[in-house]
């Protein structure tokens, strides 16, 4: 299945991603995990602070599903 | 406790000792209070009986990291009720460093025409006729003073919108290249430092440090503070404040579906991912010479939040800030990053509160004014503020009153102040600091989008109303506290997962005043502060029904969460009992 991924605030430059891209497509298998697409797309996983499913946040245990998108943060903040 | 006290009618200047009990106070804690002791508050906010307390915190002038902030208090003209707005700057540190804990305005002289320059030095204290600065841009004035007063002075000045006594204009206070960019923006208090006559303040520049009664116990405050900041992700060197901005919000509040588009009927912008902090920091890279990220508003800031944004001509922006990108962007679906840049810094030169400005003309544009994402229109708007037509003076009033003359229902406001870049729909915690802080809607009144999105400080449900009005109180009373102190509030993101961090900025504070407050007693300071500033309001004619957002919220679902502000009001009004 795909889904999409968004790589935000340095994340794009620590992982396996299309060069430049902060945000593409990519095939992973049925009954994937955040955790497994973390791996997947070696991110360094005490790196990974925030994500975010279809606009919610969501853990390292959510099962992902066809078509949804998937947005990696660090620690970050302002305001 | 020494400060300046400066009465507009008759023009004289006194330097008096502060009663007693203000002896241990700072920033906010002292305004606020000035305020609640001296201002009547039935006043009308621009007239003679009103005044302006700026006061720099307790920390102010030392060496604790990021303690340059400053404090201005009023009666606001946008709300009606108690106003504090800081900034980060020298000027305050100056000022400390001198021995004055806060300069008093007062009175209003009987020629509304004259404009009036303060003076303060070591030596000597005077007001001198500004009249040559009569509606004199920002900038312009800046390097004015700066060359006659020297290149390191702190200046305090107020743009032509606030001369024209506008309720959306702030004080400019020039930051370290002296660029007047660094804003106790909100609540119209442009409006009333410009009421009393006073074009600018220029203050000596002062170095060395403000007095510390204990050393050990300050160097011993001041180094675990500085580790927190100095270890936490978000704001240690290369971190994300340091390395992004302000801006690195963007992204994450678009993935939240909560960053509030078009003038808050969307959650998602298209364009976000334009002026995110992200594209600054490319710009920045591609052009060092004209932009840089990791600036710093005052000298002994540790974090650099602080973005000089180049635009595509090279021309220098200082300093471009999340709420501003969102507002004249987002908001209003304006994708153009270098208009942005273009308007924040026309804002800067003119004296207007971004984020008041932005929603204003979101709010013009739902009235058919302009058309949404029309960035030539928004800049020509600022140039009627300028002059002060009357459409000009409409937008700069705010959007409370552009949704009066333009028959517009959906005005996102609390208390006549317009709310800033957090879908409070969708992120309940921040509705409530939104919906009950005495200040109006304002983000950094209690910003429990650290714990709600974030992951600052804990994780909770950010779509759930369970808890959020602890939550809220929490932070706006720690706020309070950190507000006094003249820490920036950005130290929370590192004192809330690292408590020795607020344990070092207490000691410190312990160690300027005297005190021997615990952590526990500094909470309790900043929520006698909050409360003092509620009853400040309800005392200015203020009831439970200005502690609610406005209708369209509760009745609009906004999308993509198709949510709805649905906390009952009995539970807001929980916050005061």
């Amino acid at each position: 299945m795909k889904i999409t991924v968004a790589l935000y605030a340095g994340l794009k430059a620590r992982a396996l991603a299309p060069q430049g891209a902060s945000e593409f497509d990519i095939d992973v298998p049925e009954g994937s995990k955040i955790g497994d697409i973390i791996k997947l797309l070696d991110l360094p996983d005490d790196e990974v602070a925030n994500i975010f499913v279809d606009r919610s946040i969501k853990d390292r245990e959510f099962v992902v599903k066809d078509g949804q998108r998937v947005a990696f943060f660090p620690l970050i903040a302002g305001g | 406790m020494k400060w300046i006290r400066v009465n507009m009618s008759d023009l004289s200047i006194k330097v008096e000792e502060a009663p007693k009990k203000y002896e241990q106070m700072g920033g906010r804690w002292l305004t606020s209070s000035v305020i609640a002791d001296e201002v009547p508050a039935t006043c009308h906010p621009l007239g003679p009986l009103n005044k302006v307390v700026i006061a720099p915190g307790i920390l102010s002038g030392t060496t604790a990291p990021s303690s340059g902030r400053i404090s201005v208090g009023t009666k606001s003209p946008l709300t009606g009720g108690i106003k504090e707005a800081n900034a980060g700057a020298k000027f305050g540190q100056y000022l400390k460093r001198m021995g004055y804990s806060a300069i008093i305005i007062e009175g209003q002289p009987k020629d509304k025409e004259s404009r009036y320059l303060l003076s303060i030095n070591k030596e000597k204290l005077e007001l001198v006729d500004a009249s040559e600065y009569k509606f004199m841009g920002l900038y312009e004035l800046s390097e004015k003073l700066a060359s006659k007063y020297g290149k390191d002075v702190g200046i305090a000045s107020v743009g032509p919108a606030a001369e024209h006594l506008l309720a959306g204009t702030g004080i400019a206070f020039n930051d370290i290249e002296n660029a007047p960019a660094r804003y106790a923006g909100r609540g119209g208090v442009g409006a009333v430092f410009a009421s009393k006559g006073l074009k600018a303040i220029v203050t000596e520049a002062v170095t060395g440090q403000a007095t510390i009664l204990n050393h050990e116990l300050f160097e011993t405050g001041r180094k675990k503070l500085l580790s927190a900041l100095q270890e936490h992700a978000v704001t240690k060197p290369k971190g994300a404040l340091n390395t992004y901005g302000t801006a690195v919000l963007v992204n994450i509040l678009n993935e939240a579906g909560a960053l509030p588009t078009r003038n808050f009927s969307r959650g998602t912008f298209e364009g976000a991912k334009k002026i995110s902090g992200e594209a600054m920091a490319e710009a920045a890279a591609k052009n060092p010479k004209a932009g840089m990220m990791g600036h710093r508003c005052h000298p002994g800031c540790v974090i650099g939040c602080s973005v000089i944004y180049p635009d595509a001509q090279g021309k220098s922006h200082t300093s471009v800030e999340y709420e501003t990108l969102w507002a004249i962007g987002a908001n209003c679906e304006i994708d153009d990053l270098d208009a942005i840049a273009q308007m924040n810094s026309m804002c800067n030169d003119i004296g207007l509160d971004t984020i008041e400005f932005g929603d204003a003309v979101a709010v013009a544009m739902e009235g058919g004014l302009l058309p949404f994402g029309d960035a030539k229109g928004a800049i020509a708007l600022l140039e009627e503020v300028k002059k002060g037509s009357p459409l000009g003076k409409i937008i700069g009033s705010g959007c409370g009153t552009v949704g009066k003359v333009f028959g517009v229902r959906r005005v996102p406001a609390v208390k006549n102040q317009g709310m800033p870049a957090y879908e409070p729909r969708v992120i309940k915690g921040i509705g409530v600091t939104y919906i009950t802080t005495p200040m109006g809607a304002d983000h950094t009144a209690g910003y429990s989008i650290a714990p709600e999105i974030l992951g600052v400080g804990g994780k909770p449900d950010p779509h759930t109303n369970e808890g959020k009005v602890k939550l809220s109180k929490d932070f706006q009373a720690t706020t309070c506290f950190i507000d006094s102190t003249g820490c920036c509030v950005f130290t929370a993101f590192a004192i809330l997962d690292i408590p020795s961090g607020f344990e070092g900025m207490v000691e410190a504070c312990n160690a300027v005043t005297g005190a021997n407050w615990t952590t526990s007693e500094a909470f309790e300071i900043g929520l006698n502060v909050l409360k003092m500033e509620h009853q400040y309001n309800l005392s200015a004619g203020f009831s439970a029904n200005d502690d609610r957002p406005p209708e369209f919220m509760k009745l609009e679902p906004v999308p993509p969460h198709n949510m709805v502000w649905d906390m009952a009001d009995s539970e807001l009004d929980s916050m005061w009992k």
